[in-house]
């Protein structure tokens, strides 16, 4: 190994080029710097988070060297996160797995390698057999549904008989789904339209802190700061979001619901609200007596009841005067708009989302410009709808089963057991609140199949792993994105060879189902992924709506002539939508139609049902903890923006930038209010311990006057036992911390009942 | 004459980080490791600043993108002793050249914003990432300071684009990786001697500012101030 004089020798000062950049690498890697490679450029989607963005993909000699945007794409235009900017280094990870792998029975133990045809083999039979026995047992944990991967097993345990279909959505998801189905009567997904409001009131959102901070999001975000929008951000810290706020009020944690509701007693009491949206387009605003006479209390008689600004003062920790001053401001200002909690990765109850939901429907602020906005479908259903499938609901399957109601299905002792969970595109044993709840469950399962490229987790729990192709790999679609009211899909081809003996994990999900009993196979009629897009290529061009993606001038002009009934699409035929659609990126409809009330709220009347947002508040009166004088501190937990809930801790860029107000990398970071520090005896980057009656965890205290005193704020993303080198044993899970919550605890509009409180002390040395 | 130069609007930067990945994938900056980031010596071009102000409950923070500034007088080439470090009349941008550096860190206490960065170790860098190596820029190696170059490599290759269709180079055909991934469009570049271009309008903006101005190092990276706070 030359060192650097040696090198400068060998090659003479005079010699050496001095324009920058050229000819000074060190020689022992020659292969690597290759002059004038042949370069091109591919279409790819980022698949590290929702959002799905669109990229383009540059590579020389046939490597991906760089990444950037593609600027047709209207999540992103261009623009990219740390995540997608990072992603090649997911591609590259020298931990990835090299093909499938079968964990070894006996004394040898460990794992061995395994053929695709044999995993393929042992996922069919462990599929025939359990469904043969019986109805449910067959499951899929995934990140979403968004892309036809996912459908596909959707459809595939399903038509097993099973409705097991789980989707490790965040606890902020999950409540907004329960509120929109309660006051809607359908579901989701909401966008936020920031772009359009002038006044935005974030109630513990931490949309830039966070997983929420989507593309499209920052992008409206942005677009509401350069017009001179007002934004007051309320929460335990003030992390990025409190920073680019007008103000930031310090509220305690688990109070988004009980301030929401609070301004919104205000805006009743001053005559803030908008009468005509409450008359016209909600029931349960006024009181009422129904046809048997019986008296009913409207929203607005118990708002005025139980959320004064004394009480609310009181139970978020806000001063009463600037929930006064924020109340006048924001019902004065003609498109005000609420966020709840959409990020935070603490346990979200449904109060909260309910409460934010009913303050900005007595603000007017529901399907208007600048307001709350249903997003449109696409046009064609989803592959693992329900209703579209054989018979195989089981009623005992509650709808909105997250993975920790999986988890206690699969320990309790009467329930039908699960024998067969494939997980995709998730690692719950990690990113859940009570993940070694969930391992003990994947461990009780007797055939446990993950498709994750990395040892993740999750996967440790598995008998099989078959990796599945990275996004940049294969051929690869997504639906529907975070951030867009109108349908978008997006699709691209494979822009780089496999780097490991890896799989589309939709042509496997496809080749299983064709194995299995008549009536299955009937269902999946595709001879692969690839038929299967051509068939979606052709549902979409019979529908006869939108276009493929198009720089922003042309979407608008697209969306102007579609509101005037006209159409003139780039393609003519299936066949040619599917090239447009991949040299573009992808295919949308964008354009948002306002007063569509049959498709805002189905349900009877196509109103939003404030009296149903009621039971959602019961149990409110005793909603927050109360802290004075208590030698423990709450814990708040955020989703790191980097790491998110630690999908992403394989790459050791988004490790580095972790914690960028802490400034300090690969370690959990706690914020601690500098006076609460002292008190405690606890300096500025010393190690601490956190302690909960669940369990202890080490982090590094940072010391601010930009959290409250009796929080102590710790991020996600840290703490794996696997991921490769560069995320196992890396910082510390939070969710360590938290109890084991019942679902009806996780579901109550009690804080107190959800609130987690540790003790905060300097590391004890051994 | 050229002028580089970046404008950053406060109010449209989230603090994603877009631009600290995008940068560090262009230009070959190692991974870090656990170690090397509880000892400061992480190697970053490009990095998010907080700074606080005030106390508890009063405080106010603002979140900074932070690299070399490219300042029009530079501290740091008056202090290195063998010009391994320099100013480009041409283009307005401070330049480094890795095989003169003898690692004497003169630059990196010259500095006044602190962002040159210099390779305590061998930077470790797995076998496979090697292959994903950016071609159009060198690697570094232990005792040499490196810090941001405004991705000169992508004004040499529009450049040679230019020469070669017999044009002059055209506002908006180089842009480093930052500004290109940049999500909200935050960051603005250009040729701030184009009395016209977006960046030099915008560097005149009443919101527009330049950090320690004071110390008359003239940086071409302005900053464009938060609005509505109270």
């Amino acid at each position: 190994m030359l060192n650097r004089r040696q090198f400068l020798l060998g090659v003479g000062g005079g010699t050496v080029l001095l324009g920058m950049g050229a000819g000074c690498s060190r020689p022992a890697k020659p292969a690597t710097f290759i002059a004038n490679p042949e370069e091109h450029w591919a279409n790819s989607i980022c698949q590290l988070c929702p959002s799905a963005c669109g990229l383009k993909v540059r590579l020389a000699n046939g490597h991906p060297v760089t990444v950037s945007g593609n600027p047709l794409h209207p999540v992103n235009r261009g623009g990219l996160c740390a995540r997608g900017a990072a992603s090649l280094q997911l591609y590259y990870d020298p931990d990835r797995l090299s093909g499938p792998i079968v964990r070894r029975q006996g004394l040898l133990g460990g794992w061995g390698p395994l053929a695709w045809s044999e995993g393929i083999s042992a996922l069919s039979e462990h599929i025939a057999k359990a469904s043969a026995r019986g109805r449910g047992r067959v499951a899929v944990i995934r990140g979403d549904n968004r892309d036809l991967t996912s459908q596909l097993l959707g459809r595939l345990v399903r038509a097993s008989g099973s409705s097991w279909v789980v989707d490790s959505k965040s606890p902020g998801e999950r409540a907004m789904e329960r509120v929109l189905e309660r006051m809607h009567g359908r579901g989701g997904p909401v966008v936020y339209d920031l772009a359009g409001t002038d006044f935005l009131l974030s109630l513990h959102s931490d949309i830039l802190d966070s997983a929420a901070q989507t593309m499209s999001l920052q992008r409206a975000f942005a677009e509401m700061r350069s017009s001179g929008a007002y934004f007051v951000h309320a929460g335990p810290r003030m992390g990025i979001t409190g920073a680019k706020a007008d103000a930031w009020l310090p509220a305690r944690p688990g109070s988004a619901g009980v301030l929401a509701l609070g301004v919104a007693h205000m805006l009743i009491k001053e005559g803030y609200e908008r009468a005509d949206f409450l008359r016209d387009h909600c029931r349960g605003f006024d009181d009422w007596t129904d046809e048997a006479g019986v008296h009913h209390e409207g929203a607005r008689s118990w708002i005025l009841r139980e959320f004064s600004p004394t009480r609310v003062a009181e139970h978020s920790g806000v001063e009463m005067d600037d929930i006064i001053r924020i109340s006048r401001q924001f019902g004065a200002s003609k498109r005000p708009l609420a966020l709840g909690p959409v990020g935070a990765a603490v346990t979200v109850a449904p109060f909260d989302m309910m409460a934010v939901h009913v303050l900005n429907a007595v603000a007017g602020g529901i399907d208007v410009p600048g307001g709350v906005l249903i997003a449109r479908g696409t046009p064609f259903a989803a592959l693992d709808e329900p209703e579209k499938m054989e018979p195989g609901v089981i009623d005992s399957v509650p709808a909105d089963a997250g993975v920790e109601e999986f988890a206690d299905w699969v320990l309790g002792s009467n329930n039908p057991p699960i024998e067969v969970c494939v997980i995709h595109d998730a690692d719950p044993v990690f990113s859940s609140e009570n993940g070694e709840r969930v391992a003990e469950a994947l461990r009780k399962i007797p055939f446990v199949l993950s498709t994750s490229a990395v040892m993740n987790d999750t996967a440790e729990n598995a008998d099989v792993v078959l990796p599945g192709s990275l996004w940049i790999e294969k051929r690869c679609d997504a639906t529907g994105m975070d951030g867009k009211a109108y349908p978008l899909v997006s699709l691209s081809v494979a822009a780089a060879r496999p780097r490991a003996d890896t799989r589309n994990i939709a042509d496997v999900t496809i080749e299983v189902a064709r194995g299995l009993v008549p009536k299955v196979k009937a269902l999946f009629p595709w001879s692969g992924y690839d038929e299967l897009i051509e068939a979606r290529a052709k549902a979409l061009y019979a529908a006869g709506v939108g276009d493929t993606f198009a720089e922003s001038h042309m979407s608008v002009w697209t969306q102007l002539l579609a509101r005037g009934g006209w159409r003139s699409p780039s393609y003519d035929s299936p066949r040619s939508l599917l090239a447009s659609m991949e040299r573009k990126g992808g295919w949308s409809d964008p354009a948002y139609y306002h007063g569509e009330w049959r498709r805002i709220a189905p349900h009877a009347g196509h109103r939003v049902d404030l009296e149903a947002g009621r039971f959602l508040a019961s149990g409110v009166s005793a909603s927050l903890p109360d802290t004075a004088g208590h030698e423990e501190l709450m814990l708040n937990v955020y989703s790191e923006i980097s790491l998110q809930t630690g999908e992403n801790g394989s790459l050791p860029y988004l490790q580095d930038s972790a914690s960028p107000l802490s400034q300090a990398g690969w370690t959990l970071s706690a914020e601690l209010n500098a006076e609460t520090a002292a008190e405690l005896g606890i300096a500025h980057g010393s190690p601490i311990e956190i302690s909960s009656a669940q369990g202890v965890i080490k982090a590094v205290a940072v010391l601010s006057a930009c959290v409250r005193p009796d929080v102590v704020a710790v991020h996600t993303g840290g703490g794996r036992s696997a991921g490769g080198r560069y995320a196992a044993g890396i910082g510390a899970n939070p969710f360590v911390l938290s109890p084991s919550f019942s679902h009806e605890v996780r579901s109550a509009a009690s804080a107190e009942e959800r609130a987690v409180m540790v003790s905060v002390q300097p590391e004890r040395r051994a | 004459m050229s002028r580089w130069g970046m404008v950053i609007d406060l109010n449209r930067c989230t603090a994603c980080q877009g631009c600290v990945s995008a940068c560090h994938e262009e230009n070959n900056v190692p991974p870090s490791t656990p170690d090397l980031s509880a000892m400061g010596r992480s190697i970053r071009w490009i990095d998010m600043m907080p700074v606080q102000e005030g106390e508890y409950p009063h405080a106010t923070m603002s979140v900074l993108p932070m690299m070399c500034q490219h300042c029009e007088h530079p501290p740091c080439i008056k202090v290195c002793p063998v010009g391994a470090t320099f100013f480009s009349e041409e283009e307005g941008i401070v330049g480094q050249i890795y095989p003169r550096c003898i690692g004497c860190r003169y630059c990196t206490t010259a500095c006044p914003y602190t962002v040159r960065q210099f390779n305590w170790f061998e930077p470790a860098v797995p076998e496979t990432y090697l292959e994903g190596t950016n071609p159009d820029v060198s690697r570094r190696y232990k005792g040499v300071v490196e810090k941001c170059t405004l991705c000169h490599h992508r004004l040499q290759k529009a450049r040679d684009q230019a020469r070669a269709e017999g044009r002059d180079l055209l506002p908006g055909e180089y842009t480093p990786a930052c500004v290109e991934v940049c999500p909200t469009d935050a960051m603005v570049f250009g040729d701030l001697e184009d009395r016209e271009s977006e960046v030099s309008k915008k560097s005149r903006s009443k919101r527009a500012y330049r950090l320690l101005e004071d110390l008359g190092t003239e940086p071409k990276v302005f900053y464009l101030r938060e609005g509505n706070r109270q």
